[in-house]
């Protein structure tokens, strides 16, 4: 599927600041499942950007604006395809002792998604449900979908109430969220369970596909303005396999990938400093749309 | 050698330990080596503990010693290359990768990004000690950063000064030349530029080891900046300065990984330069030691360092670590926890202080021990208590003996070398184990002596000295003018208050009762101006706190105008620009803010009958700070540095001048010249500006008002006239722009201050006094008003001058 995706993010501060450096993380990455054809970005006031790729792969610009201004607006382009999802996962009568087992030759390369990080605690009711989702001798996808269906049934998307900052403990005691938080959770439970699991930041298509008269029942897509965050778990068959439990479903050609990490600390989509002002005012637009724009290459 | 440097002092000879000591004292305080104790809750700076009876380290020992740091250091460079590199030692199972991966100082930002010449450890340290079977070991490694070595080199400059004698008798490796070598050591990573800049980047005044930190860069003779100096523009790092933007080559960081960067590292660091990784990724700085590095004070890994050995290079480990027993592996836990009492036990990452500190645990550390093992097993290594060296030290009587530890310092990089320096530390009390200057210990000299064969050759193992063209100067950091701005006011601030205030108490002294109160008024007035009052304050004896006026002027500390306040901040200033200030005038700023500071913890002055004693603090802070200022002429280097110690001293004297003149002249009885009162004041005002000898010798008669008004702003050659002081900010700031004395070209400040100094010089005076025979309402209207706006005029460009220079918002990059 071909997707333009335009994302705008704009700072506005109360009064002029100066010296700002930005981290932009907002280029999709390049995996088996999607290709990027096109990309660029943006900032207003103008300046140089460069770029880097990460520690995870991650693609990363810079921006250093040394002059006075009083707000800084990031736009950011592309045009991405993405492939469907296999029909069959492999190995998938594995039991969570098999996999466990399996993983352990790859135990150093895995490190990094098997242990607690920044924001994902093994908090106490984190180890009770994953041994309640992920006892020995259970099948291990089947375990995973039930999972995903879980959180999906027993949290409650709503914007607003949870930040940046939530942790999965506080989460848990809420049950109310955004997708980041839903992530957060699901990678907790899994690693707790010793399945390699990690954060996955992009975005999701959430119009519906085909006119409504077609197709009322289809069911919206939930994302933060399809800015989208979700899991993906390795598989004992050497694959990442994505689930959005925000969505209850696996990730598919309408997900589209930014970037990866051990949760979201490591792939904000814009991290910065500036020296002034105390308040600033965030403003996001995103919009997926399919196919290619005829806008103009940069 | 240690009997033979002791019975020289029983028998009588020159060496005279005791005499030592306490000279000794006294250098240590002037040289002002303090150490930032963090039980301090003032967290004021505390004057090192300083033991003259040097420790010896023969020519042998130190020969193999050397041969096993260079040897540690280049598996550790080898260990942090491979790291962030390919991770061989990782995959080989060497080193277990979760003691890597886990520890918050493994850098994922740096995995794959190429350093120059792949040196990571530019400069590392290590503390020795000798194990129970007398067998030398390391028991911690310094490789992020290090400190100790200006105390080593203070040390030896100290007792050099108090006990140059022994010194010389010694045939001792010379250390004198470390700064430079670190400096030209430092200077070769840096990358494709025939004329790197370096600085040192540190955390503040605040930090424990800022004395450390400013006295180093000042003998490298290298800017030492914070995080808020450097900028980072197009993948280039670049200093903020009174110029405009100077590219970085390299920095010698004194600041962790975790606050370099709060892009890349911790957002809440304050400390760090935003974007700095994008430079270190690009290569266009070199980060000394390397971001990364601070991963080899993991001690539990330093505990796989014979294994590296055989790993990397196929050797055996000629200097072992101390032997650890690792607690996150249970078999090892299990012992320890049954023998708490003969470990040490010590955090894995905690760059802790006191590897020593340990007696016989007491039930309570027992219990917290357990519980934390128990909690976080991983987060422990359980280490020896090695017997520590016992020296010998000067006690009050007779000869004591006191722990001490020693530390090694090395350079790294292609061919590693020992620098001849090493810094003992000892415990203060008797039988104690608590070495470190944070928690009060003391320091000694370390004499490492030149072997028999090494005594005639030459002493340095450094490579050959560049010669070349001097470098660019680097033009003066932002901050540091800033500095050197207020201390110049500060000072002068401080000068006029004290004289002011001596004058008048001088002036009340010499003459006769019979003068009505209001006689004063004037000049009591003008004390109010110059130290910053309403005119009116000392009328309405409304002083805070009911004190005396010498009490509140001289050494009240809640008063920022006080020459205490002045004083005080004149030193923060300076402490905060150590590197830029040198330490002959530190000294003496010092000794002014402690001279003050002892009259403040004593009674409160008493303005009539305490007269004597306070007139005696007014000449010694006079006198002071004629020192200074003679001082810091003879040893600043005539650079940015002291254009602006110039220029702050100038405009606040020009300030105080137009104030004090004004206030005293505004309330001059012009038509009763013949009253006593009025020359009184008049000449008390010449006193005040310290020119009454140059008045008498231009004019030879009493003092009228409009001599007065001549001298006092038009005299080119007077140094307190405005017309003199404008002069001088002039000359400073032509030097500073660069435009030197051509006015036409002049913008900003510098125009600003050729303007004011031809309204000054041809200012017609004549016109600005009342006619003979004018209402005495409009007497001195004129002048009062023209010299009330060459007031304001004059803070103008003194806002003008730190806007231009100071506050920048720097777009020119400087080539």
């Amino acid at each position: 599927m071909l997707f333009h995706i335009e994302h705008i993010t704009e700072y506005r501060y109360s009064e002029t600041v100066t010296e700002s450096f930005s981290e932009i993380r907002l280029r999709p990455r390049d995996s088996p499942r999607q290709r990027v054809s096109r990309h660029y970005s943006r900032v207003e006031p103008a300046a140089v950007v460069e770029s880097y790729t990460d520690y995870f792969g991650n693609f990363v610009e810079t921006v250093s604006i040394p002059f006075r201004h009083q707000s800084l607006a990031v736009t950011s382009i592309c045009d991405v395809e993405t492939k469907p999802l296999l029909a069959e996962f492999p190995l998938s009568e594995l039991t969570v002792a098999d996999a466990q087992q399996l993983y352990s030759s790859l135990r150093r390369e895995l490190h990094d998604f098997l242990r607690p990080s920044h924001f994902v605690q093994f908090a106490p009711g984190v180890s009770e449900l994953a041994a309640e989702f992920f006892p020995p001798s259970a099948p291990v996808t089947e375990s995973l979908s039930s999972l995903n269906e879980y959180l999906f049934q027993h949290l409650r998307y709503r914007p607003g109430v949870t930040d940046c900052a939530t942790t999965v403990t506080e989460f848990l005691s809420t049950r109310e969220g955004v997708c980041q938080d839903f992530a957060h959770l699901m990678i907790s439970i899994c690693r707790a369970a010793g399945l390699p699991a990690r954060y996955v930041s992009g975005y999701i298509e959430t119009d519906p596909i085909v006119a409504k008269d077609d197709d009322r029942d289809a069911p919206e897509l939930i994302g933060a303005t399809a800015s989208h965050a979700w899991v993906e778990v390795y598989s004992p068959a050497g694959v990442w396999i994505g689930y959005d439990p925000t969505n209850n479903i696996l990730e598919g050609e309408r997900h589209v990938q930014i970037g990866i990490g051990r949760d979201y600390e490591d792939v904000p989509p814009l991290k910065g400093v500036y020296k002034g002002s105390h308040s600033q005012a965030l403003n996001v637009q995103v919009r997926v749309t399919r196919g290619e724009s005829a806008a103009p290459r940069n | 050698m240690y009997r033979q440097l002791r019975s020289e002092a029983t028998a009588g000879h020159p060496v005279n330990w005791k005499e030592t000591s306490r000279r000794s004292r006294s250098v240590m305080r002037d040289l002002d080596v303090t150490f930032n104790a963090y039980q301090d809750e003032a967290g004021r700076e505390n004057i090192l503990p300083f033991d003259p009876f040097p420790r010896i380290i023969d020519a042998e020992t130190w020969d193999q010693l050397s041969r096993g740091l260079v040897q540690r250091i280049r598996l550790w460079n080898e260990f942090l290359r491979d790291i962030h590199d390919s991770q061989e030692v990782l995959r080989s199972d060497i080193v277990p990768f979760d003691l890597v991966f886990d520890d918050p100082r493994y850098q994922r930002g740096a995995v794959g990004v190429k350093v120059p010449e792949d040196t990571y450890i530019h400069f590392a340290a290590f503390d020795l000690a000798r194990d129970a079977a007398g067998k030398w070991v390391v028991i911690d490694d310094f490789l992020g950063h290090t400190t100790g070595v200006t105390y080593a080199l203070q040390a030896r400059n100290v007792l050099s000064q108090s006990a140059p004698e022994i010194i010389e008798a010694a045939g001792l490796q010379p250390v004198r030349q470390f700064p430079t070598e670190l400096l030209e050591h430092l200077r070769g990573f840096a990358h494709g530029t025939a004329e790197p800049r370096v600085v040192l980047l540190a955390p503040g005044p605040f930090n424990s080891a800022y004395y450390e930190h400013s006295s180093l860069a000042r003998q490298m003779g290298i800017p030492l900046v914070h995080g808020g100096d450097l900028i980072v523009l197009n993948s280039r790092c670049f200093l903020k300065t009174i110029g405009g933007l100077e590219p970085i080559d390299v920095i010698y960081r004194r600041v962790d990984d975790a606050f370099i960067d709060p892009v890349a590292f911790r957002a809440d660091s304050f400390l760090g330069v935003p974007g700095l990784m994008t430079c270190v990724r690009k290569g266009t700085v070199t980060i000394a030691n390397a971001i990364g590095s601070g991963l080899g004070e993991n001690r539990a890994i330093a505990s796989y360092l014979s294994r590296m050995a055989r790993f990397y290079a196929n050797e055996a480990l000629i200097l072992p670590t101390v032997e650890r027993r690792l607690c996150g592996d249970q078999d090892q836990l299990d012992e320890v926890v049954s023998h708490l009492d003969h470990y040490l036990l010590r955090r894995l990452r905690e760059r802790s202080v006191d590897a020593h500190a340990s007696g016989p645990l007491t039930h309570r550390e027992a219990t917290v021990s357990r519980e934390q093992l128990e909690r976080e097993p991983g987060e422990f290594v359980a280490e020896p208590k090695l017997p520590l060296t016992l020296l010998p030290t000067v006690g009050e009587a007779d000869w004591e003996s006191r722990h001490a530890g020693l530390r090694c310092f090395v350079f790294g990089g292609q061919r590693p070398r020992v620098f001849p320096l090493a810094l003992t530390r000892f415990a203060l009390l008797a039988g104690s184990r608590i070495i470190s200057s944070g928690r009060g210990g003391g320091i000694k000299d370390t004499w490492i002596l030149r072997g028999a064969e090494a005594k005639n050759a030459t002493p340095s193992t450094a490579g050959p000295v560049l010669i070349g063209p001097p470098q660019r100067r680097l033009r003066l950091g932002s901050r540091i003018a800033d500095s050197l701005f207020w201390m110049g006011r500060y000072k002068a601030r401080a000068e006029t208050t004290t004289r002011v205030l001596k004058v008048l108490q001088e002036v009340q002294l010499e003459n006769p009762s019979f003068l009505r109160a209001e006689a004063w008024a004037p000049l009591w007035e003008a004390l109010a101006r110059a130290t910053g009052h309403d005119c009116n304050f000392f009328e309405r004896s409304a002083l805070p706190r009911q004190q005396s006026v010498s009490q509140y002027l001289l050494l009240d500390r809640q008063n920022p105008g006080s020459v205490l306040g002045c004083v005080s901040r004149l030193r923060e200033n300076a402490r905060a620009t150590r590197e830029a200030v040198p330490p002959e005038v530190w000294a003496v700023i010092n000794q002014l803010w402690q001279t003050l500071e002892k009259s403040a913890q004593g009674p409160p002055l008493n303005d009539e009958t305490g007269l004597p004693a306070i007139q005696g603090i007014e000449q010694t802070v006079l006198d002071l700070i004629d020192q200074l200022s003679g001082t810091a002429a003879k040893n600043m280097l005539r650079g940015d540095a002291w254009e602006f110690w110039t220029l702050g001293r100038h405009v606040e004297r020009a300030l105080t001048t137009t104030l004090v003149t004004r206030q005293v002249l505004l309330r001059q009885p012009l038509e009763i010249r013949d009253e006593i009162g009025s020359h009184v004041s008049l000449d008390a005002l010449l006193r005040m500006l310290a020119c009454q000898y140059a008045y008498r010798s231009l004019y030879q008669t009493r003092p009228t008002s409009r001599n007065v008004v001549a001298l006092v702003l038009q005299d080119p050659a007077l140094p307190r006239s405005v017309l003199h002081c404008l002069d001088a900010m002039q000359l400073s700031l032509g030097r500073v722009t660069g435009t030197g004395s051509r006015r036409s070209s002049a913008a900003g400040p510098l125009r600003t201050c050729a303007q004011l100094i031809g309204e000054v010089e041809f200012a017609d005076l004549e016109a600005l006094f009342p006619q003979t025979g004018s209402p005495v309402s409009s007497r001195s209207l004129f002048l009062d008003a023209w010299l009330e706006d060459l007031a304001s005029r004059l803070m103008r460009l003194a806002t003008e001058i730190t806007d231009q220079h100071l506050h920048h918002q720097a777009f020119n990059i400087l080539r």
